[in-house]
């Protein structure tokens, strides 16, 4: 299904506006994916909570640019654990039409809180579905296993995640690889609620053999107690397939919806 | 395929052996960040404090007393001479500050946060001048109900009775080693009960930002004039607070057990005869006792004149408020 890159752009732009005006919590430390590198910890949102997040990224492969905006929303519908869905839509760097890349649902569960011998855990799954000129022709589930381990201001994070479906039903753009792990390091400024991070992935690509190695940093800053902006840059590295260089830049915005039906204690 | 559908199957019971993080969302509504949109410097100095509890603990769970108190002492001129002087913007991650003492006590670091949240939100229902006086008091009991729905978390919203925190085997071990660092915590306690009575003082909602600076410069007050001029026994909601305490006695019954449980885990984790593996058994057990309404319990009467019984008011820093 077409899209007008303009309609896209006014999208992320309400999006944006509209999450600056609203109230909701501190999370400049919960790594969600792709915000702004691959890695996400093991911390689900709070039970109740909503997370809806507006990135973009821009990606340069062999000399040809790719725009991508997903927007994403997250829920915290049960204890330790959240549901939620994205929509990626791409364009190239003419900003001719663009195209959806299938829509994703995911859940996520956090199995533990950490202790002094286990790191914090989590597993997770989505389903990438058929649906837009970039998606593919069928349905592709991923599972991803993560471990978040807190050492102070310094947490490391591993990620690992396995595909499982056809080559063919993968989209053609933000694709998943047939596997991929990830190991990644942040540090907190606490007291100016900023985090930076920095990557290693690797991934095995769903089509063809040349394993991709990939760098990437980022940044997250909480804004306003409800709004956290992240950025952050990837290269590929090693001569595989991954990007020249990528850009992303998001915003997120976490709020709650409808009054909670409290049990009066006498 | 069926041995990861049967670990799967299996993965929600082995998550419930383990301790969750269990985050729950805050009571949504508008009058949300009130407090820190209309009195910012105030709304600041809880970002410090929690700064202050959370490095307390850290160091307490992992130095032996004596190394404990010299690390407190630099942490106490940090903290008077910088972090609250300028507080943070947002409140601080406390995992990064105390990550040795969240895996030790992850329910209890959970309780305090829990507990937290219900003082940030009714500062935030007293700041919001939308709210006429019956529909703020209503919003606040709704605030409260939310809280105390959190079972697993909440402290019991009766007043809990003083001797567990002054007659256990471990009592008082924090306030007597470490006394002006202890002296701190207690003016935390008392502006945080203390900033409520500011509002209540009248109904002029125009006087409200004058109140606060007010009940703050005392606070400060008492920072500058440290030690002797800290609360010299633990400030309670009746005796600081008591038009506060009077409107919402639960709320202010939580306050009093929550900053009772801030002493007795110093106290735990300060204890040379508690060994360094049963310190989170012997949180557990305390906090077991702190969130059951059903004993160790003052009566409500007692919980009124406990002003008087601890020596007058003044010790406790004094009733707050006042135009």
């Amino acid at each position: 299904m077409p899209v007008s890159v303009r309609s896209l752009l006014l999208a992320g732009a309400l999006v944006t506006l509209h999450a600056a005006v609203a109230p909701a919590q501190t999370d400049y430390r919960n790594l969600d994916d792709e915000r702004p590198v691959r890695t996400e910890d093991a911390w689900p949102i709070e039970r109740r909570a909503f997370e809806w997040m507006a990135p973009f990224r821009y990606a340069r492969h062999s000399g040809r640019g790719e725009l991508e905006f997903t927007p994403e929303l997250m829920w915290g519908a049960f204890a330790n654990g959240m549901v939620g869905a994205k929509l990626p839509v791409v364009t190239n760097d003419r900003l001719g039409e663009a195209a959806l890349a299938g829509p994703r649902f995911f859940a996520l569960l956090s199995l533990n809180a950490e202790t002094r011998s286990l790191p914090g855990f989590a597993l997770r799954a989505d389903a990438i579905l058929p649906g837009g000129d970039a998606a593919g022709a069928g349905t592709l589930v991923t599972t991803k296993a993560i471990a978040t381990r807190t050492w102070g201001r310094l947490r490391t994070h591993l990620n690992a995640l396995v595909t499982i479906g056809e080559a063919a039903d993968a989209p053609t753009a933000d694709a998943p690889g047939r596997w991929s792990a990830t190991v990644a390091a942040d540090w907190s400024f606490v007291r100016q609620s900023t985090l930076v991070i920095a990557e290693l992935a690797t991934e095995r690509p769903l089509v063809g053999d040349v394993q991709q190695w990939e760098v990437a940093v980022g940044l997250r800053r909480q804004l306003t107690p409800s709004l956290v902006l992240d950025v952050g840059m990837a290269r590929g590295v090693g001569g595989g397939a991954g990007p020249d260089l990528a850009f992303t830049a998001g915003i997120s915005r976490s709020f709650s919806i409808g009054t909670p039906s409290p049990r009066r204690t006498p | 395929m069926i041995r990861l559908l049967a670990l799967l199957l299996l993965l929600p019971s082995i998550a419930t052996a383990q301790q969750r993080r269990d985050e729950t969302h805050y009571y949504p509504g508008a009058f949300n960040w009130q407090f820190l949109k209309h009195h910012n410097a105030a709304g600041r100095l809880f970002n410090a404090f929690d700064f202050g509890h959370a490095i307390l603990y850290e160091r307490l769970f992992t130095l032996p007393l004596a190394e404990a108190k010299t690390a407190l002492d630099r942490d106490y001129d940090f903290l008077v001479n910088d972090l609250l002087v300028k507080p943070p913007r947002f409140a601080i991650a406390e995992e990064a500050i105390e990550p040795s003492y969240a895996k030790l006590a992850w329910r209890a670091k959970q309780t305090f946060d829990w507990a937290h949240i219900l003082h940030r939100q009714l500062y935030d229902a007293y700041a919001d001048a939308r709210l006429a006086p019956a529909a703020r008091d209503s919003l606040i009991e709704r605030i409260t109900d939310n809280y105390l729905a959190n079972t697993r978390y909440a402290l019991a919203a009766v007043p809990k009775g003083m001797a567990l925190m002054d007659e256990q085997p471990f009592s008082q071990l924090f306030r007597r080693e470490v006394p002006r660092f202890n002296g701190l915590i207690w003016s935390y306690h008392w502006l945080q009960i203390g900033l409520y009575e500011a509002f209540l003082t009248d109904d002029d909602r125009a006087n409200d930002a004058a109140a606060v600076d007010r009940v703050v410069g005392r606070w400060r007050e008492m920072v500058r004039g440290a030690p002797t001029a800290y609360p010299s026994v633990m400030p309670m909601a009746p005796a600081v607070a008591p038009r506060f305490s009077k409107a919402h006695p639960r709320a202010a019954a939580i306050f009093d057990n929550l900053h009772m449980l801030h002493d007795i885990i110093s106290d735990i984790l300060a204890s040379p005869t508690i060994a360094r593996v049963a310190k989170g058994a012997e949180i557990a057990r305390q906090l077991d006792m702190m969130q059951d309404p059903t004993r160790d319990l003052m009566g409500w009467d007692h919980w009124w004149m406990m002003g008087d019984m601890m020596g007058g008011v003044g010790k406790m820093g004094g009733v707050a408020g006042g135009r």
